[in-house]
């Protein structure tokens, strides 16, 4: 009977093995609770156990993703960016454009200003006209202009630009001028010097884009210095009495002969002429209609 | 045995890993699923034997470890688990996702019932707030979803692992493991 019931309780056992092992461990378990909860340390003790297999886990995990965060951040987020930046510069590009219009302007509106500031100064009516083109040979010096003769232009006029004397219209169009320059070589001004009051011819045809003021007899009572302005005196019936034609550049008194040798510096800058006044004398109100044209 | 017993504790390291690390990264205020409880549902749908009641509570302790708080409160709960495994499967066709979902489900709410008691018997009531059953709910829903997926990817890896097994002793490829071999 004890061999029985021995057996029937290891039967016993044996069926409920795992909710009887369930109790025990869930008895260990409590048990576990009761002491790590009145001693934490025992709860650590393991932690660092599992700490060391899982931080570097952890710590890799960590470089890899701010590595990808960096990547995100600094590179494929940056493609948002570089759409931005293109637009940008899109727009940059359309404002140095606006930019470089409106200083376009204003540096016509000064030269405009200029001009008429020029004629009101010498009462001269003219006609503003804007170089549209150059001779594209180096042997002739003269600018082609865009007004002609539907504005009252005709040939042997002068022009000028604010401040001096550029030439003289030598073929005329409906609707252009062909200007030649005073540096040309048969170019020809009759020319004060405003100091001493010398009288000569300010020719073209010099190097380096200079002319030389002939015909300036030796004997002058104040002579002719490097720096002294050099003026139409009007004799020629083309540029007005006192245009500025430019400043005595060079004077060399070791040559002989008759007369000095002068060289004179145009005071206008020929090779950045944009807009020029034609003088027109006998066209009254010819100025408003050359701005009002321009 | 032992190769189940690797896998299963490689399995709850990786499933910590995910838990502590990947998850709270990607969604810092998300309520993660618990990893270690579906591992103990499928260790226990799989075998509800001794050594496998063991395994659970040794992957508790892991559990426990890894917060570095308490020491028997997660084993506690996984031993109830898988208890409450073989009542459930019982009743149920545990081959099934949906199943194994539902198993686990209520499983997870069982775990954390006992750790609420459990914690209620040694720490403190203050310690639980109303707003933990919100969590718990979550946690079980979130967990009932995983353990098909960790299902899946178990049998996929025990699988592999049998056939370089097979490949070696020069046997042929088993079949399934996890799913058919219970």
């Amino acid at each position: 009977m004890a061999f029985r019931n021995s057996g029937s309780f290891s039967d016993f056992i044996s069926r409920n093995s795992v909710p009887l092992c369930s109790l025990f461990l869930l008895a260990v378990s409590m048990q576990l609770m009761s002491a790590s909860s009145r001693n934490p340390k025992i709860a650590n003790s393991g932690a660092l156990v599992i700490d060391t297999v899982l931080v570097p886990l952890e710590k890799g995990y960590h470089e890899v993703s701010e590595s990808t965060k960096y990547l995100w951040t600094h590179y494929v987020w940056l493609l948002d960016v570089e759409n931005e930046r293109n637009s940008l510069l899109d727009r940059v590009k359309e404002l140095e454009a606006l930019n470089s219009r409106l200083m376009e302007h204003q540096r016509e509106n000064d030269r405009l200003r200029g001009i008429l500031q020029f004629s009101n100064t010498t009462s001269q009516q003219g006609v503003v006209a804007t170089v549209v083109g150059r001779d594209p040979s180096n042997w002739i010096q003269t600018i082609t202009i865009d007004r002609g003769a539907d504005q009252g232009i005709a040939i042997g006029m002068a022009v000028v630009d604010g401040n001096a004397i550029v030439g003289q219209v030598t073929s005329v169009t409906a609707g252009s001028s062909k200007v030649l320059l005073l540096t040309d070589s048969t170019s020809a001004i009759d020319a004060i010097v405003q100091s001493s009051r010398a009288t000569g011819i300010a020719e073209g045809g010099m190097h380096g884009g200079l002319l030389r003021l002939r015909y300036v007899e030796r004997l002058q009572e104040i002579p002719v210095r490097a720096g002294d302005r050099v003026i139409a005196s009007g004799l020629d019936g083309v540029y007005p009495k006192g245009t500025l034609i430019g400043v005595v550049h060079r004077t060399d008194e070791s040559k002989g002969g008759l007369f000095q040798f002068i060289e004179v510096a145009p005071s206008a800058d020929l090779r950045r002429l944009e807009n020029v006044l034609v003088i027109a004398p006998d066209l009254k109100g010819a100025l408003n209609e050359g701005e009002g044209g321009k | 045995m032992i190769r189940v017993t690797c896998i299963a504790l490689v399995a709850g390291l990786m499933g910590l890993f995910v838990q502590a690390t990947l998850i709270h990264s990607a969604f810092p205020a998300a309520i993660a699923p618990d990893f270690i409880l579906v591992l103990v549902v499928l260790l226990a749908l799989r075998e509800r034997s001794l050594p496998f009641l063991f395994l659970a509570f040794l992957l508790g302790i892991l559990s426990d470890f890894a917060s570095g708080q308490f020491l028997g409160l997660n084993s506690a709960g996984m031993v109830v688990a898988f208890g409450l495994v073989g009542v459930i499967s019982t009743r149920v066709y545990a081959e099934r996702s949906l199943a194994i979902a539902f198993i686990t489900f209520v499983c997870s709410i069982a775990k954390s019932a006992v750790c609420f008691v459990m914690l209620m018997i040694y720490i403190s009531a203050d310690v639980v707030t109303s707003s933990l059953w919100r969590v718990v709910f979550i946690e079980a829903l979130l967990s009932a979803l995983a353990a098909p997926i960790l299902l899946y990817l178990l049998s996929l890896g025990v699988r592999s692992s049998r056939a370089k097994g097979a490949r070696k002793s020069g046997r042929g490829q088993s079949t399934s493991y996890w799913a058919t071999d219970r």
